[in-house]
């Protein structure tokens, strides 16, 4: 446990740790027996909607109380030291929480203000916050003319505002077009890698976790589906890629039935494959092409997409 | 978006760009709580008057305050232009003559200062700082009983300073009235919590805006009229405690017993309700006393649990 404020600042342990985290509504379980350990660095929490992630989130920040079990947000109890886990966390809820009447200077300013930096840190720190996320001369208009980007930009200013550890956004691409959604990741990552604050962040799409991500967490169902390093898990297999002329299809039956996991897609062949095996597997499916004719057009040896990881369609390969 | 170029930066840079700003951490003083308390406090009052906001809570606000300023700027100009002892409405008379504008200022501003928050969602922000429970509910309070003195106090206040100014013998007039000055300020204080409290209690039982000015203004005003009629037709014994379920007869009750000045029976007051009721003074203050205390307390009750 940790003493006081600026200790907390130097914190190296894990930022989230869970035991039995249970929190159950009326008629539906929201997380389930969820244990987790979340090491620092950009991470990525990921499930279909209703998974659990936004009531995970609120949990840590003592936003909702859980039913059983315990956590701890940067070595805080959440239950128990929730003022201490606050002042450490910035946090930037899924749905609109803007106040349009307001102008984006003075709301980020009163949001400092409201995590205790004093009067005149918190306008130079609102004016550096919104430079950083890139809002300049439209920071002095009211926010209700905003775009859905540049409010997005706003909740991620107003979080950042008080030099917080620990930053949890939630679902912070909602609404966004490819462009905005784009410049929101590259400013995500770049507070993640230069601003020396750990991120966790909510996505229901995997393809935005892998690229500004070091970490994930997947749950489903409000249960703990994988946890680790994004490096780790997308290189435990790989993926064998044959191109061929002419149908895969017989291919893949006979292979499958040398016990090596294939998948015809057309004219295309993928077959997973486990690193230790990669040598046998290559010369058994060179062997087969050669055995069956049929001209070999490409073989490439490929990492695993995070997609192909956790789609459910993909899980394992089928015919 | 990124629509433009910093300030010192060469402009023309490609769209989508981060700019090249490091990050400074802070390594300053964090003041914690209570100075966050402040602060939604002060932002709180200023938006009531529509500071920092659009143009229409702005004209409300100081509309009501305008029109509760007329009596006292009517007076001014009269003692000026003619001095003496004219009096349009004395300061035991002025809040009830100025009651309705208090009314609407109150369910204008409790509506404003509940509603705005929940509606824009901004409330799992505050409730994500480092503030306890009852934080945001003591600062919206306090910032609607300081806003409510613009209207009740202040232009007590002015008046009574600009009838002492005009007056022919300024130290005579200070002899004969500086008595009115604490009941002035004590009655004005009542009001102000007292309709804060039950002004933003019930606003947070109200959906919409339109919805929580009506609701405020007809938890004043409906057990107002019900109890003027009820006593205008019985003179049974148990009516005369009607006057305990309608605040504003309440606050009227508490501001007469500081002035000294509750009515004789029939003796053709507006207050004859009160004199007909006839309740000790001290039952009065208390009754008072707890429409605020037990106001505040159930808003705040009902600040935590509905957020």
């Amino acid at each position: 446990m940790i003493a006081s404020p600026s200790a907390a600042r130097d914190y190296s342990g894990p930022i989230i740790e869970t035991e039995a985290l249970h929190k159950r509504y009326p008629g539906v379980t929201a997380l389930d027996s969820l244990r987790l350990r979340v090491e620092p660095g950009v991470v990525g929490l990921v499930g279909p909607n209703g998974a659990g992630k936004s009531t995970l989130l609120k949990i840590l920040l003592g936003l909702l109380q859980p039913t059983s079990g315990s956590a701890t947000v940067l070595g805080f109890d959440v239950a128990r030291q929730s003022m201490q886990v606050r002042d450490l966390v910035g946090y930037s809820p899924e749905h609109d929480c803007i106040p349009g009447d307001m102008s984006a200077v003075n709301f980020v300013v009163h949001m400092a203000r409201m995590s205790g930096i004093p009067a005149k840190a918190a306008r130079e720190r609102a004016a550096e916050a919104l430079r950083y996320v890139g809002l300049f001369e439209e920071r002095y208009r009211h926010m209700q003319g905003y775009s859905t980007g540049m409010k997005q930009r706003v909740k991620l200013a107003q979080a950042i505002a008080h030099d917080p550890r620990l930053l949890f956004l939630d679902e912070p691409t909602n609404g966004l077009d490819p462009e905005g959604r784009d410049e929101m990741l590259a400013l995500i990552e770049r507070v993640g890698r230069e601003f020396g604050m750990a991120i966790v962040m909510s996505s229901h799409l995997l393809s935005e976790i892998e690229r500004v991500c070091d970490g994930l967490v997947l749950i489903e169902q409000g249960r703990l589906v994988r946890a680790g390093r994004i490096a780790e898990l997308t290189d435990e297999t790989s993926v064998l890629v044959v191109d061929l002329e002419g149908d895969a299809a017989p291919l893949a039956s006979q292979l499958r039935g040398q016990g090596v996991e294939a998948a015809a897609d057309g004219r295309r062949l993928e077959i997973l494959v486990q690193p230790e095996e990669a040598l046998p597997v290559r010369d058994a499916v060179v062997a087969a092409v050669a055995d069956a004719g049929l001209p070999l057009l490409r073989l490439e040896q490929r990492r695993r997409q995070l997609e192909e990881l956790f789609e459910p369609g993909q899980r394992e390969p089928v015919a | 978006m990124t629509t433009g170029a910093a300030p010192g930066e060469a402009p023309g840079g490609p769209r989508g760009t981060i700019y090249d700003l490091r990050y400074r951490p802070y390594e300053g003083e964090r003041l914690g709580r209570r100075f966050a308390v402040w602060s939604l406090y002060v932002l709180s009052l200023r938006h009531a008057f529509g500071l920092g906001r659009g143009a229409l809570p702005k004209t409300l606000a100081f509309g009501l305050v305008g029109l509760a300023f007329i009596p006292a700027i009517i007076q001014l100009a009269v003692a000026a232009l003619a001095p003496g002892d004219f009096e349009i409405v004395d300061p035991v008379g002025f809040y009830s003559f100025i009651q309705i504008i208090i009314m609407l200022f109150a369910a204008a501003l409790a509506s404003d200062l509940v509603g705005n928050d929940r509606r824009f969602g901004v409330l799992p922000l505050y409730f994500s700082r480092p503030l306890r429970p009852d934080d945001y509910g003591i600062a919206k309070l306090a910032a609607l009983a300081s806003a409510m003195l613009a209207v009740t106090v202040l232009p007590q206040v002015v008046m009574f300073a600009g009838n002492w100014l005009g007056a022919a013998d300024a130290w005579d007039w200070a002899k004969e009235n500086a008595g009115e000055f604490g009941p002035i300020v004590g009655s004005g204080l009542m009001i102000c919590a007292t309709f804060a409290a039950i002004g933003l209690l019930t606003a947070t039982y109200a959906g919409r805006r339109s919805l929580a000015i009506v609701g405020v203004l007809a938890v004043f005003l409906v057990p107002f009229m019900v109890v003027e009629a009820i006593m205008s037709i019985s003179d049974a014994d148990a009516v005369r405690y009607a006057i305990f379920f309608s605040p504003a007869h309440v606050v009227r009750a508490f501001t007469l017993v500081l002035f000294d000045a509750v009515p004789a029976l029939d003796s053709g007051s507006d207050d004859n309700v009160i004199a007909q009721a006839d309740m000790p003074d001290a039952v009065l203050v208390i009754a008072a006393l707890l429409y605020a205390g037990v106001g505040m307390a159930l808003a705040l009750y009902r600040f935590r649990s509905s957020t």
